[in-house]
């Protein structure tokens, strides 16, 4: 049989015939019902009051006058250790849940700061805040709640938190931007710095990259040979953020690192009473002159609250510290304090969630929110004493400068006169 | 019967004229240097006083406190506008562009602003505006979070131009004195030469020798005013620059902390000195005048001296122990040098421009007097050679100006077509067209214009050249499109063509056989001067002025010409009855027509005819029309040189080709080596384009679609760059560039008159006669002119649209040459003639 034209367009047909039968098939199958409620079905049967919270509640949070102004602040009406922070001109646009890992003052600035920079960018948004005292649970809870609220945005405050969203609610519905969280690479909780993941988390950090942070050092130290690390070897987050990446990142310098480790809080005056003058001894091996060698403080609570110990044994070699909050004024102090200020942290992570609510970027889209140049903070009493000098720079860029006889006289980046 | 001062006046009037043109020309354009130097000042003076207002700001900056909290602005803008007269506003905006504070004078206008250049480099990012009224700086505001406002400066530009008028009313003062000595001058001497034989023949050399030293004078005056103007300049700089850095360290004293507490001040001022290039020394100094800190370690601790050859400006430092440190930076006279240095640059091309219009006008101005003087004495009988001297030096200017003004578009003409046939979707190949079709009209005209010049009035003639050459500038000033500027080279070519045909049969009707060569000699000469004058006048004009005011002062300048060729230019029988010219030797036109034709199907026969036409001439032609003429300027204007520079560029080719094309001629006449000569042109032009092509090409990332040695010699090419931008030679690339000009020059040199002489050697030569074959191929020649534009854009777009097009014509040329060396017969035969000798 000769294969016509005609022939040739029957046997085609009847090759595509058995596909087209399946595919009509399928068409008309009924559909399964999916597992996961809608967010349609979900708003239908909101709950009507939130969690009961039984824990520490948020009495400790204090509002200053400026964020009064704007912000009209009450307990929840269902449950007083809830807070409701509404903005005082106008209805609400949008709907926020504050997340706060336990009771700080750190927290209790950052939500200041994220408050003042929604209403300096005229956001009209109403929060919810709730302290989950590092209950998981809780936040569980809490989540349900805003999701049952048809909340647009959550916000936790502090490492613990962006620990458990990171863990279990990373493809969650609402959008979450972490603020005042170690470094999320560093614990693990995301891959790397740059942004474009699928997760629906904005991640900030309160780390200064690594190696920014030693050319800072390098600029006050050209010839840094040693460099004595203290730290609470107890605290695993600063562990895992901070000791072990300084211990790398300085063997590869070739910087050696002589510990000054404590166990936790209690033991942490006397410990550092006796291992800062055993750690001077070794340093003293590796630079007998002391000129390049610096005491590097952690951002262990144990350690920086010891700080009057530090001072009294530390003798000439300059404390730096990683939190600027650790330079104070008075004689008890770091001389300097190279780090992200928690203020920073939470006008970044304010200005990602602005972006999210009015923009609808999705939080995979951003980078981990990195605050630089750091903030820098300089007690010139101590400095004197030890007989350092301040590279302009850091002069030019410190956001705190405490002068000779320990008074502020420039405070948040503005000049303080008395 | 004695001349009247009427006559005496407008006898002169070309000398007079000449001078104040030159006058009126360097007045012009320093007036424009001046002003683009001078507002580079004015934009780094406002550059250190937007810091300033930056530094007051980055407390708020570094806090990440909305720059509306700022609390200062009023006591910092109460003292910008106390210290500097010339603000008009300052602003400072937000990030939704919002004017958070502002200071406006009333004379503050809202003009739009184009950007004039950008910054990035710098800590915080820079740009600089103008308007037609004001120039604004930019500075970008960054807090740690990103982009938060931006710091607006603006500066009256009448305030600017204040500064300027002021000084350069003293040079219109000492230009009008200078003016008013150099005309009695030239009264006086006029007058007394009358009685005086031997002043009168010095005439020429006195006049020019008078004209120089004018040109001198003037030049001299307005370098004097320039320096004035750049000094106040440098010193409004200085100040501002000073104030910006001593606010930054006030804020130290400030807070009450000693400076010795503070390390790295020398290295932030050094780091201050890197971003503002013009700082010699910036120098912290004690009440007792002792360096605490400064850019140059040797001077710390040291008593305080200023550097030798510097402004200086210092201020003192606020403290709140008044401790009397003040700050002092200085700026290098070196930079106001070189501001004139490269005003000088300007000076000497005019010079040798103007030099040049003189050279043709004075001479046209001495026959004039002459054949006044003459009239006027009834007894003084001119001589004939002297009559058809003096209609040469008549006529000469005349082609002179119309020549003129078809250079002055030269430098820019490329890039100008390129970007309106951009605007009508076209490409390189569009922007040919203009040229091609010039060259096409050109040529295409030559026939039937020698018909017309045997039966017609000369003078009419090359008036209906003025006329067409007019219409097509005219065309271009008005029109602003690319279809009108085509038809406007379209009646260029027409005019040009025209003009050309009825000069030539001028020069033939007024001068007998044995003074042809001078006829030819006023084409040459008035063509070449022509288009060196034209050429970087245009081009420095063109810096200062749009293409469509340049068109029109060019239609000007041809309207003159027009009016000096019907007024002062003598008929051929004015000539002829006076000198009594032998005319039977003159062809006829309408015969030498019609023998072009039987000519060119003779002469297409004759295979060293051919040779010499196609792998030389053609080829010479396309390199000057397609590559110097068309691909140069716009090469040169795509990598940002100044069209001043570039006219720059094309007079250095005239030059060379001058130069040598004399040199060129004497070496062949004398020795005949005509075919090595003109392998020489091919080899050196060669040379010249590859490296012109090769100084362009700093990288090559295109897909490997073009022949595999092509793409060897592009890598090669860009390996060279590299080699060249890390020897660190100082404008390495540049240099190059001009010596491949100055190569093509040389080329063209060495091809112009050899090529006529072995053109004479040729068998068909021997047979139809040289001036039959010569016409011919003159004629055939423009076929180089009217392909080159087209071939060398095709080149370029072929090598994507970089100048490897240009590298690899030259390749192709010396190539050329190289077959034409070892094939030409007239070689052998010269080879095997010295064998037979020896």
């Amino acid at each position: 049989m000769r294969l016509s034209m005609r022939n040739l367009r029957v046997l085609c047909l009847l090759l595509l015939l058995p596909f087209w039968g399946i595919a009509m098939a399928r068409a008309h199958a009924p559909l399964k019902p999916t597992a996961k409620p809608t967010a349609a079905t979900v708003v239908a049967v909101k709950p009507v009051t939130p969690p009961v919270v039984s824990l520490p509640g948020l009495a400790w949070i204090e509002f200053p006058q400026v964020i009064l102004n704007h912000w009209w602040v009450a307990p929840h009406p269902q449950d007083v250790h809830w807070l409701q922070i509404r903005p005082k001109d106008g209805d609400s646009r949008y709907h926020v849940l504050v997340i706060i890992s336990k009771e700080s003052s750190s927290y209790s600035l950052a939500l200041n700061t994220v408050l003042d920079v929604f209403s300096q960018q005229g956001i009209s948004a109403e929060f919810a805040v709730i302290n989950i005292d590092d209950h998981e649970a809780l936040l569980n809870s809490a989540i349900t709640y805003a999701e049952a609220q048809g909340m647009n945005l959550v916000v936790s405050v502090g490492s613990e938190s962006a620990g458990y969203l990171s863990k279990s609610y990373q493809h969650g519905k609402i959008p979450v931007v972490t603020c005042i969280n170690k470094d999320p690479v560093l614990l693990g909780q995301i891959q790397d710095y740059a942004g474009g993941h699928d997760r629906n988390i904005a991640y900030t950090s309160l780390n200064v990259p690594l190696p920014l942070y030693l050319s800072y050092l390098r600029t006050l130290r050209p010839q840094l040979r040693a460099v004595g690390l203290m730290y609470d070897k107890n605290h695993k987050q600063v562990m895992a953020t901070e000791v072990n990446p300084i211990l790398k990142a300085l063997d590869a310098e070739g910087i050696r690192v002589v510990d000054v480790a404590v166990d936790g809080a209690e033991k942490a005056d006397e410990q550092l009473a006796k291992r800062i003058p055993q750690a001077i001894k070794k340093l003293r091996l590796i630079d007998n002159q002391l000129d390049n060698t610096l005491f590097w403080m952690t951002s262990s609570t144990a350690v920086f609250s010891n700080l009057k110990t530090v001072n009294a044994y530390s003798e000439t070699i300059p404390v730096v510290a990683s939190i600027p909050n650790a330079c104070v004024g008075g004689e008890d102090s770091a001389v300097l304090g190279i780090g992200i200020d928690r203020r920073s942290n939470a006008h970044q992570a304010a200005l990602y969630a602005i972006q999210i609510l009015t923009e609808a970027t999705p939080p995979g889209k951003f980078e981990v929110g990195i605050v630089t140049p750091p903030d820098i903070a300089i007690n010139f009493s101590v400095a004197r004493r030890i007989g350092l000098r301040i590279p302009f720079r850091f002069f030019e860029n410190a956001s705190y400068i405490y002068d000779y006889s320990g008074r502020v006289v420039r405070d948040a980046g503005v000049r303080v006169t008395y | 019967m004695a001349i009247t001062l009427s006559s005496r006046l407008i006898l002169n009037s070309p000398i007079l004229l000449i001078e104040l043109f030159t006058i009126v020309l360097l007045g012009y354009i320093s007036y424009g240097e001046v002003d683009t130097q001078y507002s580079h000042f004015v934009l780094g003076k406002m550059e250190a006083q937007a810091e300033t207002i930056r530094t007051s700001l980055d407390p708020y900056l570094l806090a990440a406190i909305p720059i509306e909290q700022f609390s200062g602005f009023n006591t910092q803008a109460k003292t910008l506008f106390d210290s500097d007269a010339d603000i008009v506003a300052l602003r400072v905006v937000n990030q939704a562009g919002v004017s958070v504070f502002a200071k406006e004078l009333p004379n503050a206008t809202k003009m739009p602003f184009l950007t004039l250049t950008e910054d990035n480099t710098k800590e915080s990012a820079v740009r600089y505006l103008e308007s037609d009224a004001s120039y604004r700086v930019v500075m970008v505001l960054n807090n740690k979070f990103g982009l938060v406002g931006q710091i607006e400066i603006e500066t009256s530009k009448q305030a600017v131009t204040r500064v300027i008028d002021e000084r350069f009313r003293q040079i219109v003062l000492w230009s009008v004195v200078l003016f008013c000595f150099f005309f009695a001058f030239v009264m006086l001497f006029d007058f007394l030469s009358e009685s005086r034989p031997n002043l009168a023949e010095r005439q020429k050399q006195i006049f020019n020798g008078a004209y120089f030293v004018s040109f001198a004078l003037i030049v001299t005056v307005m370098v004097v005013a320039v320096v004035g103007i750049y000094n106040t300049g440098a010193t409004a700089k200085a100040k501002a620059l000073a104030d910006s850095m001593a606010q930054r360290i006030s804020a130290v004293l400030e807070l009450n902390i000693d400076l010795q507490d503070i390390s790295g001040i020398n290295e932030a001022f050094r780091n201050y000195q890197s971003h503002h290039a013009d700082i010699s020394s910036l120098a912290l100094i004690t009440q007792e005048h002792r360096v605490l800190f400064s850019t140059t370690f040797e001077a710390i601790g040291k008593p305080y001296q200023i550097p030798a050859d510097s402004y200086e400006y210092s201020v003192a430092l606020s403290s709140q122990n008044n401790n009397g440190f003040y700050l002092s930076v200085t700026i290098p006279v070196e930079i106001v040098r070189s501001a004139i240095l490269a005003q000088a640059k300007q000076f000497m091309v005019l010079l040798i421009a103007c030099g040049l219009l003189s050279w043709v006008f004075l001479e046209a101005s001495g026959a004039l007097l002459s054949q006044l003087k003459r009239r006027t004495r009834s007894t003084d009988v001119a001589s004939t050679e002297d009559q058809i001297l003096n209609g040469l030096k008549l006529i000469k200017p005349a082609y002179f100006l119309i020549v003129f003004t078809s250079a002055m578009p030269m430098s820019f003409l490329p890039h100008l077509a390129k970007d309106m046939a951009g605007v009508v979707g076209g490409s390189y190949a569009t922007a040919t067209l203009p040229f091609t079709i010039y060259y096409f009209v050109f040529a295409a005209v030559l026939i039937p214009a020698g018909r017309f010049a045997a039966s017609s009035n000369l003078k009419q003639m090359m008036s209906l050249g003025f006329i067409t050459e007019l219409v097509g500038l005219i065309c271009i000033a008005f029109g602003g499109g690319y279809w009108l500027l085509t038809l406007g080279r379209i009646f260029s070519g027409f005019g040009q063509g025209v003009f050309l045909i009825g000069l030539n049969s001028y020069t033939l009707s007024i001068t007998p056989k044995e003074m042809r060569t001078l006829g030819n000699t006023v084409k040459v000469n008035g063509r070449n001067a022509a288009l060196i004058s034209g050429t970087s006048i245009g081009a420095l004009l063109y810096t200062y002025m749009n293409y469509q005011s340049l068109f029109l002062v060019a239609s000007l300048i041809n309207l003159i010409g027009m009016i000096y060729l019907l007024r002062l230019v003598p008929t051929v029988d004015e000539v002829c009855n006076i000198a009594d010219v032998e005319r039977s030797d003159k062809p006829s036109k309408i015969e030498k027509n019609s023998n072009i034709r039987h000519d060119l199907l003779v002469v297409l026969r004759d295979p060293e005819f051919l040779r010499t036409l196609w792998l030389v001439g053609i080829m010479g032609k396309i390199g000057v029309a397609g590559v110097v003429m068309f691909a140069i300027p716009l090469i040169l204007t795509e990598r940002g040189v100044h069209s001043a520079d570039i006219g720059l560029v094309l007079m250095v080719f005239y030059i060379a080709s001058i130069v040598v094309t004399h040199y060129a001629s004497v070496v062949v006449d004398r020795r005949g080596a005509s075919s090595a000569v003109l392998f020489l042109s091919t080899l050196v032009g060669g040379v010249g384009m590859l490296l012109m092509g090769i100084t362009g090409i700093r990288e090559w990332n295109y897909p490997d679609t073009i022949p595999p040695g092509v793409s060897l010699i592009a890598s090669g090419a860009v390996q060279f760059n590299h080699w060249l931008t890390s020897s660190n030679l100082p404008s390495a690339s540049y240099s190059l560039l001009v010596i491949g000009i100055i190569l093509t020059g040389i080329a063209n040199g060495l091809l112009s008159a050899p090529i006529m002489t072995h053109i004479d050697k040729t068998p068909v030569a021997q047979h139809l006669g040289n001036k039959a074959v010569a016409a011919v191929y003159l004629f055939l020649e423009r076929a180089g002119h009217m392909v080159g534009p087209m071939v060398i854009s095709g080149l370029l777009a072929f090598a994507y649209n970089t100048s490897l097009g240009i590298t690899l014509f030259g390749i192709v040329t010396i190539l050329f040459g190289l077959i034409f060396l070892f094939t030409s017969t007239l070689r052998q035969q010269r080879q095997i003639s010295s064998v037979s000798a020896a």
